[in-house]
């Protein structure tokens, strides 16, 4: 009784994690700039569902695992004190007319970013919400999503401008 | 540089996806691997758990050794005598700790001559 409930368990997260879980990794990397941080933030969130008795109500799964995984991306945020490497790529073209040095420049860009405002341009551009939406994901009001949406762009700018 | 044009920059890219080896190890991790804990430790907790037993076993030995404790009825006699060769302020409690240590070791001498004594009598 318990290995079958268990065995359910584990296929619907596995479905989920086939559903969501590339889309939670790349919504935690924007936060932390970071591939292994990201990875071991995702693995923690899909681990701790997976040791639970049973599973927590989810009427949505995606968006309970993104507040899981932005609450986990931010307290590893809060404890990690070394800047990370910023060699590793953290975005890949999608799209014709790309560069490496543009790549990279922009990837430099994003990484100046304070993670705040690096979350509202992924949720904004990368996820297509809009600052309603990602105010209900982020628990922030619309004034403050669209705020560090303003200063995120205003401070890319110059870094592009000065980069390039 | 307009708003529109950083966006459209900005979509010419997306964040990379994650390696192949994610879901796996989040499924099925090699054997013996219990899945990664969560970086927190709690050091204040251990912390009080140790404080905790210490007080516990420091409260307990101070009730095991405890002057209250009714096993011993003093010689008053004994103690007015010691408390005179200490004199002092805190003669008389210094006298009553030494005469129930004395009382306590003449027991424990008297309940082991008494032992000593059934043993060598033996079964009859």
């Amino acid at each position: 009784m318990g290995e079958a409930a268990d065995g359910d368990r584990r296929r619907f997260v596995a479905g989920v994690y086939r559903q969501s879980g590339p889309q939670l990794y790349r919504y935690a990397l924007m936060i932390l700039a970071d591939r292994g941080d990201a990875e071991d933030v995702v693995q923690q969130v899909f681990a701790s569902v997976l040791s639970k008795p049973a599973l927590p109500k989810m009427l949505d799964p995606t968006a309970y695992l993104r507040t899981a995984v932005r609450n986990a991306a931010y307290s590893l945020l809060r404890r990690r004190r070394t800047a990370r490497a910023a060699d590793e790529p953290i975005l890949e073209p999608v799209a014709g007319g790309c560069s490496p040095v543009e790549q990279a420049v922009l990837q430099r860009a994003l990484r100046e970013l304070p993670p705040e405002q690096r979350e509202v341009v992924h949720l904004h551009v990368y996820e297509g919400m809009t600052f309603q939406e990602v105010a209900t994901a982020t628990g922030e009001s619309i004034n403050t999503v669209a705020a560090r949406y303003r200063y995120a762009l205003d401070r890319m700018r110059k870094l592009l401008t000065s980069i390039s | 540089m307009q708003d529109s044009e950083l966006e459209a920059l900005l979509k010419k890219y997306r964040p990379v996806d994650p390696p192949h080896g994610l879901e796996q190890r989040i499924f099925d991790p090699p054997s013996g691997h219990v899945a990664r804990p969560e970086r927190r430790t709690w050091p204040w907790a251990v912390a009080a758990a140790a404080l905790l037993a210490i007080t516990v076993g420091l409260h307990a030995l101070s009730i095991a050794s405890s002057p209250a404790r009714p096993d011993v009825i003093l010689d008053e006699q004994r103690v007015q005598a010691v408390a005179n060769e200490i004199g002092g302020p805190n003669a008389r409690v210094r006298a009553e700790y030494i005469v129930r240590q004395e009382q306590r070791a003449d027991a424990d001498a008297m309940q082991a001559r008494l032992d000593a004594a059934n043993t060598d009598q033996g079964p009859r």
